[in-house]
């Protein structure tokens, strides 16, 4: 076949422009640009972060945990329960299921064990170490439970 | 022995090809139908605030619209192709609404640039009716349904990656363990009830390395036609997985219509040609 002029033309658009586009990802993906013009392909990347997956249960005075449904404790169904009850989101979404708890619940030692998501995995937030019906001592925070900002809002 | 002389002239031959119209209309269509799909209704013209919203809604749907039946069909995808990349760099990127400027709009819009670059009104579309019209009130030939390929194989190198930044992204503990599938489905469906260190492990741990190896697997098979038979019905069935499971809004779609810009022209050509056998007639 005989190469034309056309056909190097259009060859040469073609390294140019895929060379662009297979490595304009690279800007955000290796060197951590966040320019909104440059596209990356970090697909779902930060969602699901900070999410809770805890399991509640009562203490009795002699060190006996009960597992509690905290949907029954409540008195919802989890079918139509509020987003808040269903999906805990950070510490916080944790901390505040506790606190509707420990209302209904009267003067309970409510206990927690609780792994929170990040980028690296599942990461332990609760061992079952403190009740939540009290006020927390003061902890170090965990890295990694928010969204790095990868994702454009 | 192939040298790299050799490899530079296939190159050249391939990325310089001609080749059958046919699939670039398909993707035209699509690519109309899907813009409508995600913009038709931000782009609504009660919805326009100001004289240039205006403007460019109108543009959106008059260049979409001939663009979908083949009237003026170049001029019409390169008006599109203009009025989607204003959308997502200069409203989206730069006007900072950034509800447009998701992966699955920089997809679109990449895909209607590169449409512009093809002859895709050279089949299947008002354009071809009138030039077969023509042809036969002349006693001409009916024209060739024929055009350089470099648009299609640009939107291979778009498959291409991002397949590969996707697999590369996934390329972490977090995600190979299944630990970030399994944050997916809590955040999606489970939510804090998430039975973890279960059996879910196990399907999500296997399910990331799957999913890493066919998008790697993608990201080289879409350059390699032996492949193809193989591979891209596995990508169809992943992209169809991702498009019921979660909320990717255009995005499976403008992957597997993409796919048609992979294969070779001549084989959709046949394929359309098969059934729609009247489409060939003079």
């Amino acid at each position: 076949m005989t190469t034309t002029t056309a056909t190097r033309t259009r060859a040469l658009v073609f390294v140019a422009v895929a060379a662009g586009l297979m490595l304009m990802p690279a800007y955000r993906q290796v060197f951590g640009g966040r320019s909104r013009f440059v596209r990356d392909w970090e697909l779902f990347n930060e969602v699901g972060v900070g999410l809770v997956v805890a399991a509640f249960s009562v203490r009795d005075g002699d060190g006996r945990e009960t597992p509690i449904d905290r949907y029954a404790a409540l008195g919802r169904e989890r079918r139509i329960a509020p987003r808040w009850l269903r999906t805990m989101t950070g510490e916080a979404g944790l901390l505040r299921v506790a606190s509707e708890l420990c209302g209904k619940l009267g003067p309970v030692d409510l206990r927690a064990r609780a792994s929170i998501a990040t980028m690296q995995g599942w990461v332990p937030l609760h061992a079952g170490e403190h009740d939540l019906c009290r006020p927390l001592p003061p902890r170090p925070q965990i890295p990694g439970t928010r969204p790095r900002g990868h994702e454009d809002p | 022995m192939k040298t790299p002389e050799s490899h530079g002239v296939r190159l050249v031959e391939w990325a310089g090809a001609e080749g059958s119209t046919v699939p670039m209309a398909l993707i035209r269509i699509g690519l109309a139908l899907l813009l409508w799909a995600r913009w038709g209704e931000d782009m609504v013209l009660v919805q326009a605030e100001g004289p240039a919203m205006l403007a460019l809604s109108i543009g959106f749907f008059a260049a979409t619209a001939m663009m979908l039946v083949g009237l003026w069909t170049r001029a019409a995808t390169a008006t599109a192709a203009m009025v989607v990349a204003t959308m997502y760099f200069a409203v989206g990127a730069a006007g900072g609404r950034t509800a447009w400027i998701h992966h699955h709009h920089f997809l679109l819009m990449s895909a209607t640039v590169l449409c512009a670059l093809t002859q895709c009104g050279r089949s299947l579309s008002l354009d071809r009716w009138r030039a077969l019209a023509r042809a036969r009130r002349l006693g001409l030939p009916a024209p060739e349904e024929r055009g350089p390929l470099l648009g299609l194989r640009l939107m291979t190198a778009q498959l291409s990656a991002v397949y590969l930044w996707s697999a590369i992204d996934k390329c972490e503990p977090g995600f190979l363990s299944g630990a970030r599938l399994e944050q997916l489905a809590g955040f999606y469906y489970a939510g804090s009830d998430l039975p973890l260190g279960t059996a879910l492990t196990i399907v999500s741990a296997t399910a990331a390395w799957t999913v890493v190896a066919l998008e790697f697997a993608l990201a080289i098979g879409v350059w390699r036609p032996r492949w193809h038979r193989w591979l891209l019905p596995l990508g169809v069935a992943f992209h169809a997985g991702l498009y019921v499971l979660l909320p990717v809004h255009t995005f499976s779609a403008t992957m597997v219509l993409l796919y048609l810009a992979v294969i070779d022209p001549s084989a959709v050509h046949r394929a359309v040609a098969a059934v729609a056998p009247r489409a060939d007639d003079v």
